[in-house]
């Protein structure tokens, strides 16, 4: 059975494909691409690889338990050819598009994910801060009905390996725009720095993997507007380069905000699957409602968050230092 | 078990071969020139703070005192800025270091500590001051108003 080769072949292009990163580099220093580096945050992505990379090899035996399981279990016998493959690999970037929207929207499954995230810079080395606890979160299940619908889990898995590895590309600045039909079909680098921006007009958008039509079909597609650029990073960003900071620092948030006093079990509830930013008393805000306070603050007149000028001098008391 | 390692291992190479060229990089940080600077920077952030900017000697921290007794914190992170509103209670730290700067530790695990750098001795008492308010258990509950 050849399947396990291709999905070998995979591992290696991806650890081939790392390289790319320090090429990147080296053609930013000299002023040939555009692409920003810093020292910690990319050592950083550096150690959330290694730690990743750790915990979904020592716990990769759930996801592929399930997937066994599921395909003893299986409805069809789909059989290894590429119109099969072909298949498979539009109902897993579908898959990846659901997991991706749902890691999102509910703070549990964001815990995991936010760590990628979690830098404030957007190159080739963002890719590799990744989640340590996706094996655990849960939502990887997401991956069993295609192996229970009967495709071969050796397919799936390869599916999934080429997804992942055509995401390496779209975490640059380097390239600016794809010709209009690649923009409209496929992800981009343009698509992708619209999902790392924390700006209000850009959260919770192109979850897409591979495919913008998932997007575009279900209402989640947002186009990057040259002159709205974007801040990457969260909404409340992370003050440290710990890798293990940085991969547990939404459980801990978690933790503080459910063992509150004085709350309501619906409350802890709602800290624990609500949406990010959801808070009891209004004092943070999810996605909906920063959208609706930056939407106002247009109306009304006043600055976005990302074309902020300081107010007239009058308005101001400043103290310089 | 061989793959994780390998994995692993390509990984650490990585880092390896990244570090001298890092290291070679532009080492510049952000640092904030004047106090509306800093303000600008705090309401990339908090859109609709106004107050008085307290900027730090280095130009990496800054208090801004907002309307209604709140107190915002900007902290410089690499070449980029973070910011955050400070509530009573949220603090479980302040104190003064030897070389004059304050350091202080939050209830935070994504943001555990700061340091801030006042222009002067009067200005560090006053910052002391204001933060101890904000320190866990000594803080007054609800004292403080969050900026949403």
């Amino acid at each position: 059975m050849p399947e396990p080769r291709y999905v070998a072949l995979a591992s290696l292009v991806q650890l081939a494909i790392l390289l790319l990163i320090p090429l990147e580099l080296v053609l930013a220093r000299r002023g040939l691409v555009r692409a920003e580096y810093e020292l910690r945050d990319t050592l950083a992505n550096v150690g959330v690889s290694i730690g990743s990379i750790f915990f979904w090899g020592t716990l990769s035996w759930i996801l592929l338990g399930a997937v066994t399981y599921a395909y003893g279990h299986r409805l069809f016998n789909v059989p290894f050819t590429a119109a099969s493959f072909a298949l498979a690999f539009v109902l897993e970037d579908c898959r990846y598009y659901w997991w991706h929207r749902v890691s999102h929207r509910s703070r549990w499954f964001w815990a995991s994910h936010v760590v990628h995230h979690s830098s404030q810079h957007f190159n080739l080395s963002t890719n590799l801060r990744q989640s340590w606890t996706s094996q655990f979160s849960g939502l990887i299940l997401l991956s069993v009905p295609l192996a229970w619908l009967g495709f071969n889990p050796a397919l799936v898995g390869l599916a999934f390996s080429l997804n992942l590895i055509y995401q390496f590309w779209i975490h640059t600045e380097m390239v600016d725009r794809m010709p209009r039909w690649f923009e409209w079909l496929l992800n981009t680098p343009s698509h992708h720095r619209v999902h790392h921006a924390s700006n209000p007009r850009y959260l919770d958008a192109n979850y897409a993997g591979v495919f913008m039509i998932w997007d575009r079909m279900f209402g989640t597609f947002v186009p990057e507007q040259t002159d709205e650029p974007p801040h990457y990073g969260l909404v409340k960003n992370l003050g440290t380069f710990n890798p293990i900071r940085i991969a547990l620092a939404e459980y801990f948030a978690i933790g503080h905000d459910v063992l509150r006093r004085d709350l309501r079990f619906w409350h802890r509830l709602a800290y624990f699957f609500g949406p990010p930013g959801w808070s009891h008393d209004g004092s943070r805000g999810t996605t909906a409602q920063l959208r609706a306070r930056e939407a106002e603050r247009r109306r009304s007149g006043g600055q976005s968050l990302s074309g902020v000028q300081p107010r007239t001098a009058d308005s101001l008391a400043l103290t310089v230092g | 078990m061989s793959d994780l390692l390998i994995a692993i291992g390509a990984n650490v190479a990585l880092g390896m071969l990244l570090l001298p060229l890092l290291l070679r990089s532009r080492t510049d940080e952000a640092r904030a020139r004047t106090a509306a600077e800093a303000l600008q920077i705090y309401r990339r952030h908090f859109p609709d703070a106004l107050g008085t900017v307290l900027l730090g000697h280095d130009g990496r921290s800054a208090l801004i005192e907002l309307g209604g007794g709140g107190l915002g914190l900007l902290q410089r992170e690499g070449r980029r800025w973070n910011a955050r509103a400070l509530s009573a209670g949220e603090l479980t730290d302040v104190r003064a270091a030897r070389d004059g700067s304050i350091l202080v530790r939050f209830a935070d695990f994504g943001w555990p500590r700061a340091r801030l750098v006042p222009p002067d001795d009067r200005a560090r008492e006053a910052w002391l001051g204001r933060l101890q308010h904000l320190v866990r258990g000594r803080a007054r509950a609800g004292a403080e108003p969050r900026h949403a």
